[in-house]
């Protein structure tokens, strides 16, 4: 189920009569006139609401003889609400391709030729900053300090600053032994 | 003679409107958001219409024939669209849409019923 259908679903079950119909569908299959009786509103008004009920995938129709009968889709209800939470959103996309043109804008704005220009005092623009130096590290190596200091050199003058700041955000760890990058959870 | 006539219909129309406001509220509170809509809508016409019939009058200059005229004539010219959109529902088998203009057209159906009745005698 899609995001845009989850909230379809959603709105369309924030009803009491949408919601009685389908109580009502759960017993048995029923044609307007029935549910119109068994609930005691008008019937174009039961057809108004088994449209939207349609659209949300919630019931489904077929005829039978003369009527038209409307039956509960079960699957759409067998679906837990925990794996439409899971369901990837059609945002997601849109989301990673915004973040991924920020990124470049913060990495145009504070690097020049490879050198840090400046340290960023935003801490959502440092943390993209110390990404891409934290890039400049192998992983499953141990740096020694001396080491660690000289990558970090190369792009900015204040190396302790940056140094701590990679361990501190998580890109870098140390021991006695030296520093290390961080592999990032997936 | 004639603002007897106004009078009923705007003392029926005030009557629909409080009808609706409170089915509206009822609805509403018993979550059935949709339909707590069609009272709404339905409330806007008969208010829509109980002005249109303040300005029939004043048009009309008092004139029971004229008023009659004007305010019928709005009875089929208002819901044209409405009509329209029905049909073309109706065509694509959106029975949510048809319901929809359905209510609305049933209302001016009703005024225009009731007005014929009260009317009946004044020209």
């Amino acid at each position: 189920m899609t995001e845009s259908e989850a909230i379809q679903l959603f709105k369309c079950l924030s009803d009491k009569s949408r919601l009685q119909i389908l109580k009502s569908l759960a017993i048995e299959d029923m044609y307007v006139e029935r549910l119109a009786e068994r609930l005691g509103i008008s019937a174009p008004t039961v057809s108004f609401h088994l449209k939207k009920l349609a659209d949300a995938g919630a019931v489904t129709s077929y005829k039978s003889q003369y009527y038209m009968m409307y039956s509960l889709n079960k699957d759409i209800f067998h679906t837990s609400i925990l794996e439409i939470i899971q369901e990837k959103s059609d945002e997601a996309d849109l989301q990673a391709k915004r973040d991924a043109e920020y990124r470049q804008k913060v990495i145009n704005a504070f690097f020049e030729y490879g050198k840090l220009k400046s340290i960023p005092a935003q801490q959502k623009k440092e943390r993209i900053v110390l990404e891409v130096i934290a890039d400049a590290f192998e992983y499953d190596r141990i740096y020694p300090e001396r080491e660690v200091n000289i990558i970090i050199a190369d792009f900015h003058d204040d190396f302790c600053t940056i140094r701590r700041d990679l361990v501190a955000e998580g890109l870098l760890d140390r021991n006695s032994k030296g520093y290390w990058r961080i592999k990032p959870q997936k | 003679m004639i603002e007897q006539k106004v009078s009923e219909m705007n003392k029926w129309f005030d009557e629909k409107i409080a009808a609706c406001g409170q089915r509206d509220r009822e609805l509403t509170a018993d979550d059935r958001q949709d339909e707590a809509v069609f009272e709404k809508v339905k409330g806007n016409i008969y208010d829509n219409y109980r002005t249109m019939l303040g300005a029939g009058v004043r048009i009309g200059r008092g004139d029971p024939a004229a008023v009659k005229q004007f305010f019928i004539g709005w009875t089929e010219t208002v819901p044209a669209s409405w009509k329209t959109a029905y049909e073309k529902a109706k065509e694509h088998d959106d029975l949510a849409r048809m319901q929809t203009e359905q209510v609305k057209l049933d209302v001016v159906h009703e005024i225009r019923e009731h007005f014929e009745k009260v009317w009946e005698g004044a020209e």
